[in-house]
């Protein structure tokens, strides 16, 4: 494994373990809403440290390679197996774009439900809501 | 060398963003870490994700906070 | 013509009947005749399509495997599939048919808008699509989607009880949410593949399971606790079932239901070689069992009660797929649909009564019995169905679970199955008595309310249930051979 890649799983871990420690112990909603944020963050740079290939192609940017390239017509398009071998992995990219609008429309949803519980209960502490729940 | 820091930056301001008292440097922070991460990917090979990432979660997801924030505490400190 | 093609249409057409719905926004007529048909065509499609998989591009499976963990572009089939047999046709059917009632109900109701309607298609989206998907990553979206849908579902009743439960729902969501996610992620590093036929294949093939592999399997199956509701998660769950509106409770019960059974299926299809993951499952299930029934017992609402009592009966049901064998596997399953047709009974008489009376406490409403009298024969068979009693249904899967459990060694869970059908009955049969038969009524019932669309459902569905208790073999068999097939 190379050490980039080593060092964004390492920062990954940071970020979910950070994101779990708000969700659990922050006792603004806000604060909680940005915990989950950092676990949806922090999964995302794992997938994508998997694909990472150091040195490697973009698979998207690049128009390297041509599904029948012979090497000496087109000296400068691959083959499909040297593209393949040269290029970073890219599967996982596209589960991460998916994953980053999902969390971005469960992220609005929530925050529009602690605008409602703020204008019920004025204030946004988990502690005085949950109180007042015992109540009624 | 730049990419290392970079992701120490985005460790650091993980744990800033989640200790910090005042919510609207909290959010900032929140969307520093974002676009520093969109970095990362870009680092990590993945362009289309950093571009989806850098408006999804240094423009779009800061701006709700802050709508959010303006709505609940009207702009005074709790 | 009616062949297998028609695989995805039942993910996409509930999705574009949503669409549709939720741009006809203030259009009340056109709404309801919309929601109507398409709830309608979609119990159509499942029945007339036949057996197959659905294939998403070109690409061919092929039988073999790349090597592990450093592998770029394989050779297996990498597109999303989606297979669709027996068990799939009853749990779809099953979901389709309470799905119209629940919209039957709904139609009528003053907070209904085209949004609301909307979610519950989305919803059917999300459970077919779990159902149906042989592909990881699939799977996890709609799990997602199905948590904002049931979310939503359940802020539309518009009370700050219901908000709340619907926050801490969410919260929770993205804790099980991500670590699905990471689970996938792992298991896409360490074997290269997200399809579910060629997982389990590629970890039959290399022997012992890898330290990140069980790293995994405990991530996911945190994931599995939370959707279905089981220990630690479960009253995040009842929370939810006892704020919404008691016919969508009955959705949204169903709907844990089935992604509990789907869910255990994926997981012991990828992980059949590993058996410390039926025992975790096993350990969970009971724990949910006592928590539900010693909580359900001390409700003095019929909501907050009947809500307990679906998550026991989930915990029922873990049992069954906890304890590993083909036997008691399909028995738990077939308990899923048992138990799913008599709580929706439950949960609509309770949404009658919320309907008729405007609460749903026990101790307010009394001598309901002259009044309301067929609603409350039918709610006094649904308790004997769900403990249990033998002309119907849940009396045929309890006895499976039972002898599975003997038969497996564990004949203490036998007990502990019978205790848990015997708390029901309690708690269901002590709302029954405070409600229709204790003299003195505090609560005044609505003179104007008729409710004829809830009578005639609750009565189809205790015909259901009769039905299925004096015949069980049409349901049990094709669900018997497919979990031999599969060999879990």
């Amino acid at each position: 494994m190379e050490p980039f890649q080593t060092g964004a799983f390492l920062t990954a871990g940071v970020l979910i373990v950070a994101g779990f420690w708000a969700i659990i112990m922050m006792d603004n909603l806000l604060k909680k809403v940005i915990g989950a944020n950092f676990v949806g963050d922090g999964v995302n740079l794992v997938l994508i440290g998997i694909g990472y290939k150091p040195g490697g192609l973009i698979p998207e940017v690049t128009p390297h390679f041509h599904a029948s390239a012979i090497p000496s017509t087109f000296s400068h398009f691959l083959a499909f197996n040297e593209f393949a071998e040269l290029a970073s992995y890219p599967l996982p990219f596209a589960l991460v774009l998916t994953n980053i609008v999902i969390g971005a429309s469960t992220l609005s949803v929530m925050l529009a439900l602690s605008v409602v519980l703020y204008h019920k209960y004025q204030t946004l502490s988990v502690q005085k809501i949950f109180e007042a729940m015992e109540e009624d | 060398m730049f990419d290392y820091i970079l992701l120490f930056v985005v460790a650091l301001s993980a744990i800033m963003a989640i200790v910090q008292e005042n919510l609207y440097k909290s959010i900032v922070i929140l969307g520093f870490e974002s676009f520093s991460l969109a970095a990362i990917y870009h680092f990590l090979l993945a362009t289309d994700v950093a571009a989806t990432q850098a408006i999804l979660g240094s423009a779009l997801i800061p701006g709700l906070f802050i709508v959010t924030l303006y709505k609940t505490t009207k702009g005074r400190d709790e | 013509m009616f062949n297998s093609t028609l695989i995805p249409l039942m993910v996409v057409f509930p999705l574009i009947a949503a669409i549709l719905v939720n741009f006809l926004h203030k259009k009340d007529r056109s709404v309801k005749t919309i929601a109507i048909i398409s709830s309608i065509v979609a119990v159509v499609i499942p029945i007339l399509t036949l057996y197959g998989v659905h294939l998403f591009s070109g690409h061919i499976r092929t039988e073999s495997f790349p090597e592990m963990s450093k592998l770029l572009i394989p050779d297996v089939y990498m597109g999303i599939v989606y297979a669709y047999g027996p068990l799939q046709k009853i749990l779809l059917v099953l979901l389709t048919i309470m799905t119209v009632f629940v919209i039957f109900l709904s139609l009528n109701k003053k907070l209904i808008s085209g949004v609301y309607i909307a979610m519950i298609f989305i919803s059917l989206a999300s459970v077919s699509a779990i159902i149906l998907a042989d592909d990881f990553f699939n799977f996890f979206v709609f799990i997602e989607v199905l948590t904002v849908a049931q979310a939503a579902l359940v802020i539309a009743v518009r009370e700050t009880k219901s908000h709340k439960a619907a926050f801490k729902y969410m919260i929770f969501g993205s804790i099980s949410g991500g670590s699905i996610l990471l689970g996938i992620a792992l298991l896409l590093g360490v074997y290269g593949l997200l399809n579910m036929t060629d997982l389990s294949n590629a970890i039959k093939a290399g022997g012992a399971l890898q330290p990140i592999a069980l790293t995994a399997i405990s991530l996911i199956t945190i994931g599995w606790l939370y959707e279905s509701g089981l220990f630690p998660f479960h009253v995040v769950k009842s929370n939810m079932y006892e704020n919404a509106m008691p016919e969508v409770a009955a959705l949204l019960q169903l709907q844990s239901k089935v992604v509990l059974v789907a869910m255990s299926i994926a997981l012991l299809r990828i992980f059949s070689g590993y058996s410390l993951l039926k025992s975790v499952m096993l350990g969970f299930a009971i724990f949910t069992v006592v928590v539900g029934s010693v909580m359900a017992l001390q409700q003095t609402d019929l909501r907050k009660l009947l809500s307990f009592v679906a998550v026991g009966q989930a915990g029922l049901v873990a049992m069954g797929i906890g304890l590993g064998t083909s036997f008691s596997i399909s028995a738990g399953i077939f308990h899923a649909i048992n138990d799913v047709l008599s709580m929706a009974i439950l949960f609509f008489v309770a949404g009658f009564i919320f309907e008729a009376y405007k609460t749903t406490k026990v101790d307010k409403i009394g001598d309901a019995l002259q009044k309301i009298p067929l609603v409350g024969l039918v709610m006094f068979l649904a308790t004997l169905a769900i403990s249990g009693v033998p002309p119907f249904n849940s009396y045929q899967s309890e006895l499976r679970i039972i002898q599975s459990a003997v038969q497996a060694g564990y004949a203490e869970l036998g007990v502990l199955v019978i205790l848990l059908s015997v708390a029901t009955f309690v708690a269901i049969i002590k709302a029954f008595y405070l409600i229709f038969m204790r003299p003195g009524s505090t609560a005044e019932i609505d003179p104007k309310f008729k409710g004829t669309m809830y009578k005639t459902i609750i009565v189809v569905l205790i015909a259901m249930c009769l039905f299925i208790g004096l015949f069980p073999h049409v349901i049990y068999d094709p669900i018997y051979n497919v979990i031999v097939a599969l060999g879990v």
